[in-house]
């Protein structure tokens, strides 16, 4: 699930950077080291939406000249939760699931969590898992929608495991 | 379904939506197992028809149905109670991917290639392993285990190789500075599209991921042949051991899987192991991916050269081949070429007359020690035989098969042009118009002259290995008389017993008699050629038998295996008709193509003057100078052989003989050096020693060195004259106790 939240990110700057555009280069450094990155309490965090304006003063670090910047900021973060609906790619088929991204998140649908008709085909290639008809294949690339069915939550990633045992799961074109 | 259900095992359903609806079925009754997603029941609003399902949210077990079909649904109602029992049998991540919980993944078993972090209970595993299994029995394949450095390929990270070499791809692997070469084996596209449909094909290296997968896009650029089957180092558990990674990858029992590979030493001494002759394009490099602790050999094995080989019989020709690619990659251990650079001064000089070369593949004693002397084996495969190239007189086939090895020389002078990228590049056309004359027709030659045929009998011996298996299925199967159920169709012949057969049945009727092969003074049953003969199959003579003489289970010798003529036994041979006289090259040469070869292409040749030998060092090398005397290495053509025949499982390499090189041979000197001085020294000290008396010895030390026990005596008294050490460690041991005991007096 998306939120909006507000979040802290201390940023530390070089002496050399102290001068009229201080705040751009704050604020791209903050992108850099903000957008894209994973903590286990907020979850991925996607995009900074605003920042607001820097009211306390940066702190001079003793004896090194550098410059810590407390800033916070507005963010879109996605957080998976137990029991929702996502839509992934299939990166890996193997013989024991299939191993998905749901944008930045890794998650994974084991062979157990697929529904019993919907088989894995070695032979095919790249390996599959299809239903006899033939009208569903999962390879990988695909698009599949899957419900998560728990998270692993570590200080700086996330892992899901996934489940497409319920009607409307599945492949999706 | 044993262990570790959770906690609270008893979940109570609740109904949550709100208004009346109505249960109309049940999907399930008590008792039956539920996943995550299972339908438990449908319900319908109680004005409506439109029925929806309600899904299980938990792994576990009905355990008491509280509302009846037909039952009215309110919110929060009570419709059953579901126990709860997931016993994790996949966990990926520390989760279960069954039920969504955290679990401990201690005692699962990877399953997935590259991918470590699934891993599965024992008996899920068995259950993967067995449609596996049943898959390829439906197929008709068996799996194929290939290794990639020096069986399929030969990498270098040589910077001197030239572009424009044919088969050769350069790439770079991120993060790693090297600009790597590979040179793809002669026929090995032939052996794996033919094998393909016999065999499932995994690689298995002891490289990095990225490089495993980097060899096997040149390999297979579609992915149809390993599609994901590809093991490296990262997914490894051993560094020195392939074995314990592939009983994960087949945990059901490896009866279906053949390995080619050119490391016995990766395998200890599996018998399903095809063993391969390592193939050396690069002449600088060896096994890039040797685990490093065995890298170090290289330094100390000296490699001896092969001087001239003079029978290259036309069959056989890629042993001999082979032998000289190798050119110097021994010897100049090193990467760097500069001993190539310069082919005219022979690399190893000294050595290369001081280890005899047939020597080199010694099953050497047991598996212990097999580890570590293995890599001398390898490296010795990589002689340099420089020397026989300058002076070889049969110059077309020595040249040729040399060329190869001259060539990276040669390239060196030429500005090496890198791939930049991690792209593969493909091997550039045969001639770009830059490179000189002299370069193409350099590179005509080693395309013409890397005549390794080795996969083209590689793919006869796994074919015939793969039909054997599918007639003793067959036979299986028919025995059961029906459409195989289940369970039969796992019972199923095991290649472990097929592959020694198969290879047993080579020389089977063979009579063997080695007559300066195996040097006298170790024990012949030790012999990598002596295991050699018989694991394929022949028997093993120590004296002629005739046939007149031979009666009831002995029969006649048929082959005598001579690295020279004038040997008693040869003499002897020489009499009776009918007795094949060939060199060891020729049993080589069975072993390598697992094929009766016929003999006349061996004919034991009369000794040719040679350089003598015995200039070698001085007495020290006394153990070598003895082999010398039973093996000749400058004249007999199959040294050459010897050095990488193709061998049967049961040769563990490593000759203790290679094992000693100069350097060992100079440690052992300086020991002897030492010791005689401690002897000296110490006798002198004998006054200031306090043994006290007993019989009295003359003071010989066996360990010269670290075991001079008594600096600390010497300080003690200045009494005693004697003192007896015979040498061995009751003697230290008795020794000490008295001092003890004569301290405890003071």
């Amino acid at each position: 699930m998306f939120y909006k939240i507000i979040l802290d990110h201390e940023i530390l700057l070089h002496p050399k950077y102290f001068g009229p555009d201080i705040k751009e280069v704050m604020r791209k450094k903050l992108y850099s080291e903000v957008e894209g990155s994973c903590s286990g309490k907020y979850g991925f965090v996607i995009a900074v939406t605003r920042i607001f304006d820097n009211q306390e003063p940066g702190l001079l670090q003793p004896g090194r000249g550098f410059v810590v910047f407390k800033l916070k900021y507005e963010a879109v973060v996605f957080r998976p939760i137990k029991g929702e609906v996502l839509e992934a790619i299939v990166t890996q088929v193997n013989k024991v699931g299939l191993f998905t991204q749901i944008g930045p998140l890794n998650c994974f649908v084991s062979k157990h969590c697929i529904p019993t008709e919907v088989k894995f085909d070695q032979n095919t290639n790249p390996p599959c898992y299809r239903n006899d008809d033939g009208d569903t294949t999962i390879q990988e690339g695909s698009c599949i929608r899957l419900r998560i069915v728990g998270t692993r939550v570590n200080a700086m990633d996330i892992f899901a495991i996934g489940s497409l045992m319920e009607d409307y799961l599945g492949g999706i074109s | 379904m044993t262990s570790s259900p959770t906690a609270d095992p008893l979940q109570v359903i609740k109904f949550s939506k709100s208004g009346p609806h109505e249960l109309v079925t049940w999907r399930v009754r008590e008792g039956d197992q539920l996943k995550i997603g299972t339908v438990l029941f449908e319900y319908k609003p109680a004005d409506k028809t439109k029925t929806s399902k309600f899904h299980s949210s938990n792994v576990g077990v009905m355990h008491k149905v509280v509302i009846p079909e037909g039952g009215q649904l309110t919110s929060s109602s009570v419709i059953c109670e579901i126990e709860k029992n997931c016993d994790h049998p996949e966990v990926v991540c520390g989760m279960c991917s069954h039920c969504g919980e955290a679990a401990s993944a201690d005692t699962g078993i990877p399953i997935v290639l590259g991918v470590p972090q699934i891993r599965v209970s024992k008996q899920l595993a068995g259950d993967l392993a067995n449609e596996d299994k049943l898959r390829l029995l439906r197929q008709k394949k068996l799996a194929l285990i290939v290794d990639l450095d020096q069986t399929l390929v030969h990498t270098s990270t040589d910077m001197n190789i030239k572009a424009g070499l044919p088969d050769v791809y350069g790439f770079r692997l991120k993060n790693y500075p090297h600009c790597y070469h590979a040179r793809l084996r002669p026929h090995v596209h032939e052996l794996l599209n033919k094998l393909s449909s016999l065999y499932e094909l995994y690689i298995f290296t002891m490289g990095t991921h990225c490089y495993a997968h980097t060899l096997s896009k040149i390999l297979d650029p579609q992915r149809k042949l390993f599609s994901q089957r590809i093991i490296s180092r990262d997914e490894c558990f051993d560094s020195r051991s392939k074995l314990p990674t592939i009983r994960s990858v087949f945990p059901c029992g490896d009866e279906m899987v053949a390995i080619i590979d050119d490391r016995e030493d990766m395998w200890a001494r599996c018998p399903n192991l095809v063993h391969v002759k390592p193939y050396i394009f690069f002449g600088s490099t060896g096994d890039i991916h040797a685990p490093e602790r065995m890298s170090h050999h290289v330094q100390e094995a000296h490699a001896p050269s092969l001087p001239t080989h003079l029978t290259p019989p036309v069959i056989i020709s890629p042993p001999v081949h082979s032998t000289h690619d190798p050119v110097d990659s021994k010897t100049d251990q090193d990467p760097p070429t500069e001993s190539d650079s310069d082919p005219v001064t022979p690399a190893p000089e000294p050595d290369e007359y001081i280890v005899p070369v047939p020597v080199v593949q010694q099953e050497a004693d047991d598996s212990v020690t097999d580890d570590k002397t293995a890599p001398i084996n390898e490296y010795e495969q990589l002689i340099p035989p420089l020397s026989s190239s300058s002076d070889s007189s049969d110059s077309s086939e020595a040249t040729n098969s040399s060329d190869s090895s001259s060539s990276p020389p040669a390239e060196s002078k030429n500005e090496t042009e890198l791939t930049p990228d991690t792209q593969i590049s493909p091997p550039p056309p045969p001639a770009p118009p830059k490179e000189t004359d002299e370069t193409q027709k350099e590179k005509a030659d080693t395309e013409i002259n890397d005549t390794d045929k080795f996969l083209l009998y590689l793919i006869t011996t796994l074919t015939k290995i793969h039909s054997m298996f599918y007639a003793k299925y067959s036979k299986i199967q028919a025995h059961h008389g029906y459409s195989p159920t289940r369970e039969q169709q796992l019972d199923t012949p095991d290649l472990k017993e097929i592959i020694p057969r198969l290879r047993h049945s080579v020389l089977k009727g063979a009579c063997l008699l080695f007559t300066g092969v195996i040097p006298t003074n170790r024990n012949p049953q030790e012999d990598p050629i002596w295991n050699t003969a018989r694991a394929f199959g022949a028997t093993i003579h120590s004296h002629i038998y005739t046939p007149q003489e031979s009666t009831g289970k002995l029969s006649p010798t048929t082959h005598v295996i001579a690295t020279k003529p004038g040997t008693n036994k040869y003499r002897e041979a020489v009499r009776i008709p009918g007795i094949h006289i060939v060199t060891p090259d020729w049993l080589w040469a069975c072993a390598e193509t697992w094929q009766w070869i016929d003999e006349k292409d061996y004919p034991v040749k009369v000794r040719r003057p040679s350089k003598d030998k015995l200039e070698i060092e001085d007495s020290e090398n006394a153990p070598f100078t003895s082999q010398m005397d039973t093996i000749d290495p400058p004249v007999t053509p199959l040294d050459i052989n010897l050095t990488n025949l193709p061998e049967g499982s049961e040769r563990v390499s490593t000759p203790d003989r290679i094992s000693f090189s100069l350097e060992d041979i100079n440690a052992m000197n300086e020991e002897v050096n030492l010791a005689i001085y401690d002897c000296t020294s110490s006798s002198s000290d004998n006054e200031l020693q306090d043994y006290p008396e007993g019989t009295a010895h003359s003071r010989k030390r066996k360990r010269p060195v670290a075991s001079e026990p008594t600096s600390d005596n010497t300080t003690e008294t200045g009494s005693s004259t004697d003192h007896e050490e015979t040498g061995g460690k009751f003697d230290d041991m008795a020794a000490m106790l008295e001092r003890e005991f004569e301290a405890d007096l003071v």
